[in-house]
């Protein structure tokens, strides 16, 4: 009996890569993307982090509009100092306004980070370490949604 | 931070600004819409399925903006054409090892297509959908 080959992720085609390289929205969504990760964590948490989602979704080999060689490995390190940063801060504005550190919902953003800054640390190998096949705890029924 | 605490990353008004903005002035939602407003022939199923893969991605409440599901309803009409005319065009000089990869390139397709159509509220599968099959290393 011989073995069901499997297809390609549809990120890994030659031809779908070449469509998507071909776009000019595409690669001004990475400049953008990188124009917001460099603005000042205390000033920008949330769009930094909208952004750095993006890295995480978007940020692979064959998907992410690269202009340089090295641009996909900074991206992807710079969306992880960003959200260590957004973390911290999170965690010294929760300790100004009261006691949000003991909420639950304070908890489990703080988890989702983790979760977020681990994905893009396993995204920094050459291959990748994480074992999660489930998204950040925060991301909800990712598929479903 | 408020102490109504936004737990996903596109669940605060500012992200939601944010993603609307960057999909706006990128122009990538007329791209994409230019994409599927193409006659069925003219795509081909690698570029289908990167949208395909674009669409399940962003079109979520917080990142899709307002306005833009015509584009959702035209890709799910376009990758079912798309689908049954592959299906019909299957070539018969295709050999075994041929007949099955391109069967497992359906299905995964298929599949896809299911994940966009329960985004827009079309699928007919009652059972939760999980991360596609060749989508491997996904949050990894």
């Amino acid at each position: 009996m011989s073995q069901r080959i499997s297809p390609p992720s549809p990120w890994a085609d030659e031809d779908a890569q070449a469509w998507l390289t071909s776009s000019g929205g595409w690669q001004k969504i990475g400049r953008l993307i990188r124009s917001t990760l460099s603005l000042e964590p205390s000033e920008h948490p949330h769009q930094i982090r909208a952004a750095a989602s993006l890295v995480i979704l978007f940020g692979r080999q064959g998907l992410w509009p690269q202009e340089t060689t090295d641009d996909l490995d900074e991206v992807v390190d710079l969306a992880r100092r960003k959200l260590v940063l957004i973390k911290a801060f999170f965690t010294s504005e929760a300790r100004v306004k009261g006691n949000l550190t003991s909420n639950p919902a304070f908890k489990e953003l703080m988890e989702s980070l983790d979760q977020e800054i681990r994905i893009l640390e396993s995204r920094s190998n050459d291959e990748p370490t994480g074992k999660s096949q489930q998204p950040p705890a925060s991301w909800g029924p990712f598929w479903q949604t | 931070m408020s102490a109504t605490l936004e737990l996903s990353p596109w669940a605060h008004p500012k992200s939601q600004a944010w993603y609307e903005m960057l999909l706006k002035q990128s122009g990538m939602l007329d791209e994409l819409e230019r994409f599927v407003e193409q006659p069925v022939d003219r795509i081909n199923i690698p570029e289908c399925r990167m949208v395909l893969m674009l669409l399940i991605t962003l079109a979520r409440p917080g990142i899709w903006p307002h306005g833009y599901d015509n584009i959702l309803v035209l890709a799910e009409q376009k990758v079912t054409e798309i689908v049954k005319q592959t299906q019909s065009k299957t070539n018969r000089k295709m050999t075994m090892a041929q007949h099955q990869q391109h069967g497992a390139m359906m299905d995964e397709i298929r599949y896809e297509l299911e994940v966009l159509r329960r985004r827009i509220g079309k699928s007919s599968l009652k059972t939760p959908l999980h991360r596609p099959a060749t989508w491997k290393n996904f949050w990894a």
